[in-house]
């Protein structure tokens, strides 16, 4: 059975201007992002592959070409628009965490559960759930995040960019500020939501990181140079790590 | 090191200084305006005295041209001659004449008290006074026929402002009518009524002449009390039976000022209240700065500068701010100051050159530059508490204790109400400073309301307090009529027969009115105590109860020329004539002091004071008592705008209204500015997020609400509730002690939800920033 696709783009560009010169972050983009992959951008600094993530989220506008998000063309889409369709079919967890910090744990999670238009009771019991999957006590649920470890931050990001089982998790460098432990059990949630079904979408330049997709694309100078596909997921496969690194020296990284 | 972090903060803060700079340009533009009104008039009139050599007491009377005439005149100078504390005097002589004032040549069949008035116009050469000498300050070139040359005072109050320089006046001596060209403006100050013309008029007006006018302008010798000698001459004259009108210098003077000191007060006093704000204003964006920057400040001291270093750079930047609002006020003011001078010549009959004060200028320099110095000492504080290593953690500490308020998990509603919520009530520093500038906002809105209801919708209000009457129509009638018939008219309420004269307490001139029964008169007629109701009985004025030690039941001397009466102080009036010294009696007790009160003049008052109903009733009357009677409908001149102190009342209100506005304005941009940058972090995870432009600021504008409601109701509450008081502390000077105009609930009310709205409207538009917030450039900062 083909693989269903979630996101496809056509002849995307973005540019921005600095200083009056304009820089070609992604250029001609047509690329594809299948249902219930765990698909992996990877690629040198300033590659892009940021831009290209904000992009296909419709966090960030094209400069040109189209984004679909299944057999919608949200590249027409005004901010207030996108905003909708963000709260309902994606999930963000970033890498400086952003969770808000005025408000508690808690509340971080059922404010986007609630945006998303769900039910408080099934949110709070789906809030509980998720917490204990990803291993945040209940001591910790009313804590605010600046009393929150990195590690701690990161998983209740997790748990809010999927309280509202969004069509896709966007996840931008999630363990670039985590030491390897806390690194690991964010991998392993995102690989657990992952085999519930849901799609990921993760940059990253940390090869550990990178293994857990199914699918590495690679990105360089504003488009795809190569493109890996790794099977699903399985701790410990050595033969795994060395088809991504040979991949990766190919791709020149 | 000091002026790069100056500079630094400034290119930073610029958006916030140029708010906070308006603020202060406000603030001590009002405050500065009223210290220059009040320091410059007073300085003004010191110096007029000099320059026209004002007499310290002045003399006024009217005698017949002939034996007895200049028998009472030389009795009146054998007084002063035998005075020790009189140096020297002048008297002046001028021709009275009765004449009759055109509106135009048709108008003599109007019965209007203003259009047809009958009155005596004092006519005199220009001479060369020794005291008292008139100064032309305007006047036309030119030969004109009947040349008048009148004071401001004329202008004003005899021919109402309808007529200045080079304007022809008709007026009707003796059956002709006679053109008159105003050709010059003079300034004196104990006569402000005569009127200068050439040689060939003053034959005329000698021709038609019903009396002398004498005025004796007296110097007393250095060192010598003016209230002392007045009081002794008064006495003098009394005991011989000489009829005078008498003043001081001081008195003069407080006539011209009075106005000026209400509005200075008005001026001060909101200056003040808007230097709160500016207050507030800075310590909310110096405490917020601080928790932005802690991060910069932590590596500031952690590069070595030291807590003081930064604490100065931001108290400077504050000082320096606020000195360019201030010289800028200045600025504006003293081009300003020109026109408001224009206005104000209705009540100061005088023409101000509004020079630089110095007074005012460092007075309001140290006040602006005191507060800002003060409050960003204050709240700069914190600064010498950052720890360099905390600051860099952004200013985490081990253990925190906040709470969380309206937890998202518990609260019931929709998502942005229940954020809203936690955001409103989640900054406690923030509520109390917005709490604080809208209980400003809402007093000043409110006062506003109380002010333009009783000034501009109903100025009957505010004219009877300050004319302390109760009537909508005065009647004056060729012969003595009987109440009754006129209280059979559809409309009247009440009549009565009023009169007034002046008697003495103390040798002090007390202006008193007259009339059969005071409990039958409406209105308020005493602030404590009750009316007088024997022919001993006499109700005083609070202010001048207050110079005197007086207190109710009290029996004090009372002169009438040269009849004693001890009466019975039964209560306290209030009553801006004569500034407090003031009193009420019955006709009877009239009676007593030897006095018959003239019935020929009757006070109206008017169903609902209905402006429509005066008028029907002034027709019936017309059709009743034909060629007998002559009226005067204060409705009809409060409504026609000729009233200085309802114009100034309208102003006041307007004013208010628009400073409110400004007030609502300039701290909400300072606000809501702050908290979009404080909350800028949070706004683009919430667009991350999936929230809309519009939802966070439906959030933001239900977030102030709750507090800008609170503040609303407590200054509105108390701005309704203090109305009164705060008027009659303004109006005290004038002698009134109890303000009585009309307050009601529904003000307060006006004022919160006119200035929630208001709020609500500007919030919304200053936050239409929000939407240019990129949740992708702000994740990417």
């Amino acid at each position: 059975m083909p693989e269903k696709c979630l996101i496809r783009t056509e002849k995307l560009c973005k540019s921005f201007s600095t200083g009056g010169v304009q820089q070609h972050v992604i250029k001609n983009l047509d690329a594809e992002i299948y249902e219930g992959d765990f698909t992996v951008i990877m690629g040198s600094s300033g590659a892009g592959k940021t831009t290209l993530l904000y992009a296909l989220s419709g966090m960030d506008k094209a400069s040109m070409g189209k984004v679909f998000f299944g057999d919608r063309n949200i590249t027409g889409y005004n901010s207030d628009q996108l905003a909708i369709f963000r709260r309902k079919h994606c999930g963000f967890v970033f890498q400086q965490v952003y969770l808000m910090e005025s408000m508690s744990v808690m509340d971080n999670v059922l404010t986007a559960g609630l945006l998303a238009g769900g039910n408080k009771r099934a949110l709070i019991k789906r809030a509980k759930e998720l917490f204990k999957q990803v291993g945040i006590e209940p001591g910790l649920w009313r804590k605010f995040p600046n009393q929150l470890s990195g590690g701690e931050a990161q998983r209740v990001a997790i748990v809010r960019a999927v309280i509202n089982s969004p069509d896709v998790v966007f996840a931008d460098e999630p363990t670039g500020a985590l030491n390897s432990s806390a690194s690991e059990a964010v991998l392993n949630i995102l690989t657990g939501v992952n085999k519930n079904g849901q799609s990921i979408l993760m940059v990253t330049h940390d090869m550990r990181s990178a293994r857990r997709g199914n699918r590495v694309i690679y990105f360089k100078d504003g488009t795809i140079c190569g493109e890996l596909d790794l099977g699903p997921y399985v701790s410990g496969d050595k033969e795994r790590h060395e088809k991504l690194r040979n991949f990766l020296k190919e791709m020149g990284w | 090191m000091l002026i790069k972090l100056i500079r630094s903060y400034f290119r930073k803060d610029l958006s916030h200084m140029v708010t906070f700079v308006l603020i202060v340009i406000l603030s001590s533009l009002m405050l500065q305006a009223g210290l220059c009104l009040l320091f410059g008039y007073d300085s003004h009139f010191s110096r007029l005295a000099e320059e026209v050599n004002a007499p310290d007491i002045s003399i006024y009377t009217v005698v017949h041209d002939d034996e007895e005439g200049r028998s009472i005149i030389n009795e009146i100078q054998r007084s002063l001659d035998n005075s020790g504390d009189v140096d020297c005097y002048e008297t002046k002589c001028g021709y009275s004449v009765h004449v009759t004032y055109k509106r135009s040549e048709d108008s003599e069949d109007s019965k209007d008290y203003l259009e047809s008035q009958t009155d005596v116009y004092v006519f005199r050469e220009y001479g060369e006074e020794e005291i008292d000498r008139p100064v032309i300050i305007e006047k036309i070139d030119g030969n004109y026929e009947r040349p008048l040359i009148v004071s401001y005072n004329f202008l004003e109050d005899t021919l109402y402002g309808r007529y200045g320089l080079g304007d022809t006046l008709l007026l009707e001596i003796n059956g002709t009518d006679y053109y008159f060209t105003i050709t010059g403006i003079y300034e004196a100050l104990a006569d402000q009524e005569s009127i200068y013309t050439d040689e060939v008029t003053i034959v005329d007006m000698k021709e038609n002449m019903a009396y002398l006018d004498y005025e004796i302008f007296v110097k007393t010798v250095p060192g010598a009390d003016e209230l002392e000698t007045f009081k002794s001459l008064r006495s003098d004259f009394d005991h011989k039976n000489i009829h005078v009108g008498m003043s001081r210098l001081s008195i003069l003077i407080k006539d011209s000022t009075y106005m000026i000191d209400i509005i200075s007060a008005v001026l001060c006093i909101f200056a003040v209240i808007v230097a709160l704000v500016v207050a507030v204003v800075i310590y909310f964006r110096l405490t917020n700065s601080i928790e932005q920057n802690i991060v910069n400040l932590g590596a500031l001291k952690a590069l070595g500068a030291t807590g003081s270093q930064i604490r100065i750079a931001h108290i400077l930047e504050f000082e320096i701010t606020a000195g360019a609002g201030f010289m800028i006020s200045t600025l504006f003011l003293y081009a300003l100051l020109p026109r408001l001078e224009e206005l104000l010549r209705v009540f100061t009959y005088s023409k101000w050159d509004c020079a630089f004060n110095p007074e005012a200028f460092l007075i309001t320099g140290g006040f602006i530059m005191g507060v800002t110095l003060c409050v960003s000492f204050i709240s700069t504080s914190g600064i010498k508490k950052i720890d360099p290593v905390q600051a860099l953690r952004f200013g985490l500490k081990s253990h925190s204790f906040r709470k969380n308020p309206f937890p998202v998990e518990t609260t019931g509603g929709p998502l942005t109400g229940i954020l809203a919520l936690k955001s409103a009530f989640g900054n406690k520093r923030q509520n109390v400073l917005v709490i604080t500038i809208m209980a400003v906002v809402g007093l000043m809105i409110s006062i506003a309301i109380f002010i333009g209801f009783n000034v501009g919708y109903k100025p009957m209000n505010l004219y009877k307090l300050l004319m302390n009457s109760s009537t909508e129509l005065d009647l004056y009638f060729a012969r003595e009529v009987d109440p009754a018939d006129i209280m059979n008219i559809e409309g009247v309420d009440m009549v009565w027969a009023a009169d007034d004269i002046t008697i003495r307490y103390n040798g002090i001139g007390v202006y008193t009115e007259i009339t059969d029964d005071w409990s039958k008169v409406p209105g308020d007629h005493v602030v404590e105590g009750r009316v007088p109701v024997y022919d001993n009985e006499i109700a005083v004025g609070k202010t001048m109860a207050e110079n005197n030690d007086i207190r109710i039941g009290d029996v004090i001397e009372i002169n009438y020329y040269d009849k004693d009466l001890p009466m019975v102080v039964t209560g306290f009036i209030q009553s801006t004539y004569n500034y407090g010294d003031a009193a009420i009696i019955t006709t009877e007790a009239a009676g007593e002091l030897g006095y018959k009160p003239y019935t020929e003049h009757l006070q109206v008052t008017v169903k609902n004071s209905d402006p429509e109903l005066t008028k029907e009733i002034i027709g019936k009357l017309i059709l009743m008592y034909g060629d007998e009677i002559y009226y005067f409908d204060r409705n009809e001149l409060v409504s026609s705008g000729d009233d200085e102190i309802i114009m100034v009342g309208k102003i006041i209100s307007v004013a208010l209204v628009i400073l409110a506005a400004a007030i609502v304005l300039l701290s909400m941009t300072l606000l809501v500015k702050t908290i979009i940058i404080k909350t800028q972090r949070e706004l683009g995870i919430k667009k991350a997020l999936g929230f809309t432009g519009r939802q966070l600021r439906t959030e933001l504008c239900f977030s102030m609400m709750p507090n800008i409601v609170i503040g609303l109701v407590i200054g509105s509450v108390l701005g309704i509730i203090n109305a009164n008081n705060l008027l009659s502390a303004i109006l005290s000077r004038l002698g009134i002690t109890r303000s009585n105009l009309e307050t009601a609930p529904w003000m307060a009310v006006m004022g919160i939800l006119g200035g929630s709205v208001v709020s609500y409207v500007i919030i919304w538009f200053l936050s239409r920033r929000i939407k240019k917030i990129s949740a992708y450039s702000l994740i990417n900062e």
